[in-house]
């Protein structure tokens, strides 16, 4: 099981007012807050805590089709977070999610699994693009050959379907000008 | 409240963070944030906070939790302004 993630900084700053009242009491939990709150560039430390909970959410969405909107039930720890590169775990239900984030131009790409082992199994591609066709994207980074489809299921979540009609499940993302997308490479 | 009167009154709450607006213009009880709205799931916290504002109450993160579409957003308005 596999997730991710993207955050179009200039967006999210755009998009949302982080300072309101209440807005980080409601998407944080009180460890996560001292994270942002110490951390030498706040605002980024918010996307990147918000991306690592987005990609841990999907792989549980993944797995029980259960919708929620409930960020504080998954919270961020830390491991490393050195130069453009971050990696730690989300807890979720007492199970650790692990994850890896990368900042590349101004967004925050984060890849999540369910084990560490699986982490590093996985492909990620971050794409500077304005209007999203996972499809189109994916024939064109080599990723979907001939004779493969993408597709989603009732719930949303997306696979790729090779030539023997087995799934491969994908994970992808979008937001502003980015798409963000993970696969397994096993 | 009557429901015709919240939801022209959630409509506009949500207004400023919906990326289809043409399903904003349609929107009704079964209207979901995200999928059909295309709210980011960053600004679903926005419309939490305004609807807190509005009504002048506090959505606990339980209730948050099935705040995803129009009628959850009723159901949990209507039963807070009731304890009222």
């Amino acid at each position: 099981m596999i997730g991710n993630d993207i955050v179009d900084l200039y967006l999210a700053e755009k998009e949302s007012r982080c300072h309101r009242k209440g807005f980080l009491d409601k998407l944080f939990t009180p460890a996560e807050k001292s994270i942002i709150e110490n951390a030498t560039a706040p605002l980024t430390m918010i996307w990147l805590l918000w991306s690592c909970k987005e990609a841990a959410y999907k792989i549980v969405h993944r797995a029980t089709r259960h919708r929620t909107y409930a960020p504080q039930k998954f919270e961020c720890h830390l491991t490393n977070v050195s130069g453009n590169q971050a990696t730690g775990t989300v807890i979720h239900d007492l199970q650790p999610y692990y994850f890896l984030s990368t900042g590349i131009g101004s967004c925050i790409h984060t890849r999540a699994a369910v084990s560490h082992t699986l982490l590093q199994q996985t492909a990620a591609y971050t794409l500077y693009h304005r209007t999203p066709d996972y499809a189109a994207l994916l024939h064109t980074q080599g990723i979907l050959q001939p004779g493969q489809l993408f597709w989603k299921d009732a719930d949303g979540i997306p696979y790729i379907r090779d030539s023997y009609s087995r799934d491969v499940p994908v994970s992808v993302s979008h937001h502003g000008k980015y798409v963000g997308m993970v696969m397994s490479t096993e | 409240m009557d429901k015709e009167t919240f939801i022209a009154q959630l409509r506009e709450i949500v207004r400023p963070y919906a990326k289809n607006q043409e399903a904003l213009e349609q929107i009704s009880a079964s209207t979901d944030f995200i999928q059909d709205l295309k709210i980011n799931s960053a600004n679903l916290v926005d419309v939490v906070l305004d609807v807190e504002e509005k009504y002048d109450i506090v959505i606990q993160n339980e209730e948050m939790e099935r705040m995803l579409n129009v009628q959850a957003a009723m159901d949990i308005v209507t039963s807070k302004l009731k304890e009222k």
